[in-house]
């Protein structure tokens, strides 16, 4: 009864779960001789971060495998009891007073079994949460010194699925995986030894569905598992067809074209049918196959055991407690096949969350730091040229460049010029060639990790704001920050009135729950941010863009004023607010195209003179109308 | 369960049923009437061969396993005797020479249980107990020869007493047996088959139901995709695009769960429930009234564990729903993490809810803990009041042992059911949750109202107006204040203004997906409101800033399945815009799938190829929205000979950005925060030395 209720668990788990494995290639690890080892040694490779959270609970584990054979033991003895009660009906030399004790001998051997239960369930099942939520931190606390490139190349719903599919599955594996092989293991000899010594040729005769049986529910396991995958991958289909027709409503309802589009919904969706019909195949044989396994047993006792009763060979109490043992041995039976799904399942998991544990950051620490000095904020690049890794061409060419202590450099350049390429190579948040890129003289790969992104602000394109209260928005972690510091990195990013126009001020919540900024607020958040700690340098990659001219100019004028001596870098796409930086790069396809002053390139009637000519009309307009 | 669309659902859940909505649902149900009917009916079959197992084995212990006589003693025992021969007379059987009365164990429960005793200490019902074999086999008359006690009966039955069988050898024993060695082979048979039929009648409904589940859902799905694809723009304006994905995959999902759990699941659980009792009552119905005592016990624990379940079900979602939004957030926004160097403060951040995971998780691991092991202990507590109580009936006589051992099983099999619809439970509730919020939105009408009388001029000419239109999407923010302009047909006119200036709201006028508040506009001098929307919406080709493109072929990205767009239409819509240049370079030209939210086009192929989608059914008004992203000057230089190409000779309405496509329009509106402030041709304007006077005095004075 509490046997099946795990398996039912697990399927439902098991959509979310996938294997990789096909299906040949798992009756070939089986079921060769030398494999299975292979197999197992493959397996403890796959699961060895766990070691040290199973012998951190050893003593607890031990309790809890104590307990649970107990009950396996226990199980097996109510049909004796209830064998003996029968023998002593059908030699009516049973009395009230006898069977009272019997009865009471039920009782008591089922409080031992619910007692031990309870025990194990806690000590076994807890020991598997631990495992999850221990995993889960030291994925989380590896992730967290994984380099930029990484969350590029790796989509982060991929990630979560193993912060919470993944781990489920081992924590499948490590709870009632373990009870799966133990149960099947201890209860399935024990009972069949029962039976044993009641009838050893009705034991092997009614056993003889048994491996039929181990065999069905371990193909019909991974049959369900590869068809709960295809299911999801066409409800993903499904789903993605309705998301890109409510993302395309305007187009599609410009040209009237709703009826075209629930025909694509349709057909994704009957295709999402046929999916679940094939899976429905395989369940529908799953769940009656459950029943049979018994059922056929039950069906050789009444045939065969019912002739040994007749006969004299055994009693009925025995014939009884024969059908009892069958009934406890469907779960070891069942067992056998879920618990190798089980166990495989939660070591795909582990596969793949061993890759990325596995994964070394490629920013690392410089083996010889350079410690010494203040960081003044000159930045130099020579000769520099960058390749993203798998890339063919050149992202950055021989870019060289000096920007002086105190200077306000602006960057300005089509989409994928390398602006924010070149941006991200400052703080390292990619690593440019040894000997490249230089911040007051020092080659930027020699500098601590730590010490250099102190000294460097830098707010990126993307706004980043957690689900927390502004005030840990702005500060994200540092602590010491005097509230003048906090009051005037707010003022000086605009974003002071703002808050205080919010209920809680600094403490409202924001995101998810909490309230919603606009995307301009949120941006200016983001810089303050950037200006608590007031650093050398200062780099917004675009950091303006959803503000409107007029405000962008204001906080910039703000930030030139509040950092007349420190370097900033700015990405912008306005030229209005560009034109007020002491020096313009304008880049194109990887290079420096042309620098200089506004006025300069102004003249030069170039690229820059170009691109300030777009934006003339909104500019004016704006500039018309306030 | 299913990954849900970057949304969390969010909310209480409610309760687990609400006739109204499950009417409702019936209603979609029907169209599934016979299959689901079908379903059923099998499902009541396999319910009672199920229940067909434990008495297959009463029958088999009680006829042939155990069967005997006992010997009836009427000879002095005087008044009791003569009672006895009245009641029961027709119980007994005698033998030929009438000196040996014997009645069967099974017929002796029909003796009052006060009596029996009564009889029994009279010793009128002895406790010698007879076999009975069978009337004629020649193997049986020879064994007799051999000198075995026996007596014949008047039907020509044999009887052996029990005590000369037990010292028989086995192979006499197997021929005086031969008939119940043979009912047993048949009950085991007859057990075959009925499982067979069973596992055969359980596959053939699931598949059914699954069918009938599947499609139903299709239908909810497809009428609810239908319903909010119909909804104004101003509808989606408020919801985002996560929430109505979610409604449509995910709720609809759910409903299919409550579906297979309560139409198959709980049905089949109550045919068995009903069942079971049934088979108990029928078997011994003062026995089955004493099992019952334990029901109450039973449901009680149910109801609690289904309550507790839920509770830390919904605390344990809760807690992975926060890890899933604290690894998004803080995934994404790695760089800013490690820029801030704030790891330390992350990592304790996520201890802290991975650990309340872990506790809502050990929560649930207590409820489980605690409910299971007692289901069990009460399911033991049932068999061993049987064996107390029962046995005791069996010792009376009053039931018997084959009876005893199938009242065991029926009791065990209660159990089943009972925890199933505990469970279920959390499913029905979140279903009701899903069919609510389905309902809400296919209820909800929000939508641009058809005319009543439409009109539509048959020659369509391409005469645009704005009368007096005002219109506003938040009630007392107005976005355009009386707005009226006429655009003759075949004339181009660019709308100029600043960010927020009302621009993109004209648009969206003319493109009726919004209906103005205030005034009219009108297409050939008919309101748009009167035009029937799909001819309306055949004469207007749009392109816009962002260009959506939807999976699929190129070609179908430019035709969207319109009628009466082939492939000649398509390929000279991509010639005029000179799309072409690029589409043949692609390996499948025009076939050419488009990857991912179209990753694979560049900006300004994109555009050429929205241009084409625009013109490709030959529409009289043309809507464009200069896009201001820059593209390298090739392409640039393509777009602008395809504006040019488009414009001629088509009404165009043109949000321009640059100063060469002002110069090209015959007229120009240039607004400020909703208003026109200035309208004209250029010479007009230029003459009124006004805004874009201004405009080209500063232009003119940088060049």
């Amino acid at each position: 009864m509490e046997q099946r209720f795990f398996l039912l668990e697990n399927t439902s788990r098991g959509r979310n779960a996938s294997t990789g494995l096909t299906f040949h290639n798992l009756f070939c690890m089986s079921f060769s001789m030398e494999r299975p080892f292979r197999f197992l040694g493959r397996i403890s490779k796959d699961f060895h971060p766990l070691k040290r959270y199973f012998i951190r609970n050893r003593w607890s584990l031990a309790l809890g495998f104590v307990c649970l054979l107990l009950v396996d033991f226990l199980q097996l003895l109510i049909p004796q009891v209830i064998k003996r009660a029968v023998d002593l009906l059908t030699v009516r030399a049973g009395t009230q007073e006898l069977l009272l004790k019997h009865g009471l001998a039920i009782l008591a051997i089922a409080s031992l079994i619910a007692l031990f239960r309870y025990v194990w369930r806690h000590l076994i099942l807890g020991h598997a949460r631990v495992v999850e939520k221990g995993l889960r931190r030291d994925l989380y606390e590896h992730l967290q010194k994984l380099s930029f490139s990484f969350y590029q190349r790796t989509k982060s719903g991929d990630i979560m699925a193993m912060a919470v599919n993944d781990l489920n599955a081992i924590r499948m594996a490590a709870g009632m995986g373990i009870v799966a092989l133990t149960d099947g293991i201890v209860l399935g000899t024990a009972a069949i030894g029962f039976m044993m010594s009641i009838s050893t040729r009705l034991t092997l005769i009614s056993l003889i569905p048994a491996p039929v049986i181990i065999l069905f529910s371990w193909t019909l396991t991974r049959r369900m598992s590869s068809g709960f995958e295809r299911v999801q991958d066409t409800f993903s289909h499904l789903t993605e067809q309705v998301r890109e027709a409510f993302a395309g409503i305007r187009v599609i309802k410009t040209y009237g074209r709703e009826e075209w589009e629930k025909d694509r919904v349709e057909k994704e969706g009957r295709k999402y049918i046929r999916e679940n019909m094939d899976l429905a195949r395989t369940l529908a044989l799953f769940f009656p196959m459950m029943a049979i396994f018994t059922n056929l047993g039950i069906a050789v006792v009444i045939w065969l055991g019912g002739r040994l009763t007749i006969l004299g060979d055994i009693s009925t109490g025995d014939f009884v407690a024969f059908i009892s043992y069958l009934n406890l041995l469907t779960w070891p039976m069942m067992a056998m096949g879920w618990v190798t799904n089980l166990i495989q399942r939660g070591s795909a998991s582990m596969r793949r969350i061993n890759r990325i544990l596995d994964e070394t950051p490629e920013i690392q620490d410089p083996a010889q730091p350079i410690e010494d000095g203040e960081i003044k904020g000159e930045i130099r690049v020579r000769g520099l040229d960058f390749t993203y890794p798998g890339h063919e061409h050149n992202t950055l060419k021989d870019i060289s460049l000096r920007i002086a202590p105190g200077e306000t450099v602006a960057l300005i350049g089509r989409v994928g010029t390398g602006k924010t390429t070149l941006l991200h190579l400052i703080p390292r948040l990619i690593d440019p060639p040894e000997q490249t890129l230089f911040v007051d003289g020092m080659d930027i790969r020699r500098i601590p990790l730590k010490r250099l992104r102190e000294n460097i602000g830098f707010v990126s394109q993307e706004i980043i704001i957690f689900s927390d209260t502004v005030r840990n928005n702005v500060l994200f972690g540092r602590e010491d920050v005097s509230d003048d510091t906090l009051e005037r990195a707010l003022v000086t990013a605009g974003i002071q009135d703002d808050i205080e126009a919010l209920e809680q001020g600094l403490d409202t919540r924001l995101g998810e729950r909490g309230v919603t900024l606009s995307g301009g607020q949120r941006q200016r958040l983001t810089i303050a941010r950037a200006l608590i700690q007031d650093p050398p340098i200062l780099i917004l990659d675009d950091a303006l863009s959803m503000v409107d001219t007029l405000t962008e100019e204001r906080i910039l004028n703000n930030i030139y004023e509040l950092r007349r001596n420190r370097t900033t870098l700015i990405v912008s796409h306005r030229t209005s607010t560009i034109s007020m930086a002491d020096r313009i790069i304008v880049m194109d396809g990887g290079r420096i195209a042309e620098q200089g002053t506004h006025g300069d390139l102004i003249k030069r009637e170039g690229m820059y003179a170009r691109i300030y000519q777009r934006h003339f009309i909104e500019r004016e307009l704006e500039k018309e109308f306030t | 369960m299913f990954g849900e669309y970057g949304y969390i659902e969010k909310g209480r859940l409610g309760k687990p049923y609400d006739i109204k909505l499950l009417k409702r649902l019936a209603l979609y149900a029907l169209a599934y009437k016979t299959r689901i009917l079908v379903a059923l009916v099998l499902a009541v079959v396999v319910t009672l061969l199920d229940l067909a197992a434990p008495y297959l084995s009463k029958i088999a212990i009680d006829r042939y396993i155990l069967a005997s006589w006992y010997r009836v003693d009427l000879d002095g025992q005087g008044e009791k005797a003569l009672e006895f021969t009245r009641q029961y007379g027709h119980l007994v059987e005698k033998n030929r020479e009438n000196d040996l009365a014997v009645i069967s164990s099974l017929d002796i429960k029909e003796i009052d249980p006060a009596q029996l005793h009564m009889y029994r200490s009279l010793g009128i019902i002895t406790t010698e107990r007879f076999y009975r074999s069978m009337e004629e086999n020649p193997e049986v008359t020879a064994l007799l020869e051999t000198g075995l006690p026996f007596y014949e009966m008047r039907d020509r039955g044999i009887l052996i007493p029990y005590s000369a069988i037990d010292s028989m050898d086995r192979e006499d024993l197997l021929k005086l047996r031969a008939r119940d060695i043979h009912g047993v082979f048949m009950i085991g048979s007859l057990f075959l088959v009925l499982i067979l039929l069973s596992f055969g009648i359980s596959y053939v409904e699931y598949y059914t139901l699954e069918y009938a589940g599947q499609h139903i859902m299709q239908d909810i799905r497809l009428e609810l995709f239908s319903r909010i694809e119909h909804q104004a723009i101003r509808f989606f304006d408020r919801h985002p695009i996560g929430r109505l994905v979610t409604r449509v995959t995910n709720d609809v999902e759910n409903l299919n769960e409550m579906f297979k759990s309560v139409f198959v699941t709980l049905l089949k659980d109550f045919f068995l429930l009903t069942g079971i009792l049934a088979v108990l009552l029928y078997l011994n119905w003062r026995l089955a009234l004493v099992s019952f005592l334990i029901l109450p016990f039973i449901f009680g624990l149910a109801f609690l564990f289904s309550k507790l379940a839920r509770q830390a079900f919904r605390e344990l979602r809760a807690t992975v729903a926060r890890i899933n939004a604290f690894l998004q957030e803080r995934l994404s926004g790695m760089s800013a993490i490690q820029l801030f160097a704030t790891e330390k403060f992350q990592m304790d951040a996520f201890d802290r809810i991975n650990h309340k995971n872990y506790l809502a998780g050990m929560k649930q691991i207590k409820v489980f803990s605690l409910f299971m092991p007692l289901m069990e202990l009460l399911s033991s507590l049932a068999v061993a009041l049987l064996i107390w109580y029962g046995g005791g009936r069996v010792i009376e006589e009053q039931l018997s042992l084959g009876a005893l051992v199938a009242f065991i099983s029926y009791i065990q099999m209660f159990f089943k059911p009972i925890r199933d619809i505990s469970e279920k439970y959390n499913i029905m509730q979140a279903a009701m949750a899903s069919t609510e919020r389905i309902f809400e939105f296919i209820d909800h009408k929000e939508i641009i109202p058809e005319p009543e009388s439409p009109k539509a001029p048959d020659d369509v000419k391409g005469e645009l107006s704005f009368q007096g239109v005002s219109f506003s999407y938040q009630e007392g923010v107005p976005v355009l204040e009386d707005i009226s302009f006429d655009v003759n047909p075949g004339e181009m006119i660019a709308v100029v203004g600043a960010t927020g200036s009302g621009k993109t709201t004209l648009v969206n006028l003319v493109e009726r997906l919004y209906d103005p508040d205030k005034g009219r506009v009108l297409l050939d001098s008919v309101d748009l409101r009167q035009w029937p929307k799909n001819r309306l919406r055949s004469h207007m080709g749009f392109c816009m800033q962002d260009v959506f493109l939807f999976s699929g072929s190129l070609s179908e990205n430019i035709t969207l399945g319109r009628p009466g767009i082939g492939q000649k239409e398509v390929v000279r819509a991509a010639q005029k815009v000179n799309a072409l240049s690029f589409v043949e370079k692609l390996p499948e030209k025009l076939e050419y799938e488009i990857g991912e939210r179209g990753s694979t086009l560049s900006g300004g192929q994109r555009q050429l190829l929205s241009f084409a989608r625009a013109l490709a059914a030959d529409p009289k008004i043309l809507i464009l929205d200069e896009a201001t992203s820059s593209v390298d000057p090739e392409t640039e230089r393509l777009i602008k000979r395809a504006i040019s190409e488009m414009t001629a000779q088509r009404t165009t309405l043109v949000v321009a950005h640059r100063l060469s496509t002002i110069r090209n329009a015959d007229r120009i509106l240039v607004m400020h925060k909703g208003r026109i402030v200035e309208q004209g041709s250029h010479e007009t304007l230029m003459s009124l030395e006004g805004v874009y006077y201004r405009l080209n005095r500063i232009r003119e004075a940088e060049e």
